[in-house]
């Protein structure tokens, strides 16, 4: 089973929901910057510009973790990954696709913030952000933790 | 072997390009043979992603079409998921036949399909197809080349 947790970016809310998943990040520490640090890919830039699907790791059950940046277009995604299946005769392939949340505003300056050599104003946004999603997202990841 | 004809809304500029591979255009279209095509103006919002095949070349690829929308990542995603499901990513060929369009395409596509406009937009899409023609069909010429030299290379080395 793939668990792909998907967000605006890829980079933020489905980034700390695959850290969650994998247990890098601890929903009872709360949300804090220093726990953030320890998930390599979150408000990173150069994987938001890159796209696609970043697998994150393994968790405990076997099941493949991944995040995904969707900008705008959820429904395209959700509809091309379930056609891809079709065509490759997979459909038997467990891809869950996970809408974490699309702070589209938010993630829209912080990009602008990157593409002005301001990135720490961006980041900080986002650290807010997150900080008011963190309990949403870690109830959220629950769910899927315990799939079959 | 694949090939994905993109577009924004699947419903021109990629099914005309997947038209042509198929040699169901041969040259250039009238508006009637133009809306013969299937799925040509067909599309809505809500079918955006699905990617659909349009048929089966002489050398056994399989041509499809999808509108991605303005997803910039759609390459990265085909590519990501063809990665996942252990499909070889050398199996398939994507290509964007936007720089294909005209203005009138993309005013008449927007008129048709994303403001329901069918009467009016059709035959300025129609008009702009035809007019673009020469640029699908050098696309086309392009891609049937990269497959037939993929093909000459899986025949060279059969056992890859």
């Amino acid at each position: 089973m793939i668990v792909i947790y998907c967000c605006v970016t890829g980079v933020h809310d489905a980034q700390i929901a695959a850290g969650i998943h994998l247990g890098i990040l601890q929903p009872d520490y709360g949300a804090t910057r220093i726990q953030f640090k320890h998930m390599e890919g979150y408000n990173n830039y150069a994987y938001y510009q890159t796209g696609g699907i970043r697998v994150v790791g393994r968790d405990g059950s076997g099941r493949t973790v991944a995040t995904l940046g969707v900008a705008r277009d959820m429904d395209v995604v959700l509809e091309t990954v379930n056609s891809l299946g079709r065509i490759w005769g997979k459909e038997k392939v467990d891809i869950h696709l996970v809408d974490v949340g699309r702070p589209y505003w938010k993630t829209m300056i912080w990009s602008l913030c990157h593409k002005l050599k301001l990135p720490n104003l961006g980041n900080c946004l986002m650290d807010g952000h997150i900080r008011g999603e963190f309990t949403r997202i870690a109830k959220l990841v629950e769910k899927y933790q315990s799939l079959d | 072997m694949k090939v994905i004809y993109y577009c924004y809304g699947g419903s021109h500029s990629s099914v005309t390009a997947a038209a042509i591979h198929l040699g169901l255009l041969k040259e250039r279209p009238s508006y009637h043979q133009l809306l013969d095509i299937p799925y040509f103006d067909y599309q809505t919002k809500y079918q955006h992603g699905i990617i659909r095949c349009l048929g089966v070349d002489g050398n056994g690829t399989e041509v499809f079409f999808v509108g991605r929308r303005n997803y910039k990542a759609f390459e990265q995603l085909v590519l990501s998921i063809a990665d996942l499901l252990g499909t070889p990513r050398s199996e398939l060929i994507l290509v964007n036949t936007l720089p294909c369009t005209n203005w009138l395409m993309v005013i008449g596509g927007l008129l048709s399909r994303g403001l329901g406009l069918v009467s009016l937009g059709r035959p300025i899409v129609a008009w702009g197809t035809i007019m673009a023609f020469p640029r699908f069909t050098s696309l086309v010429k392009e891609v049937k080349g990269l497959v037939s030299v993929h093909l000459s290379c899986k025949e060279s080395r059969p056992n890859e």
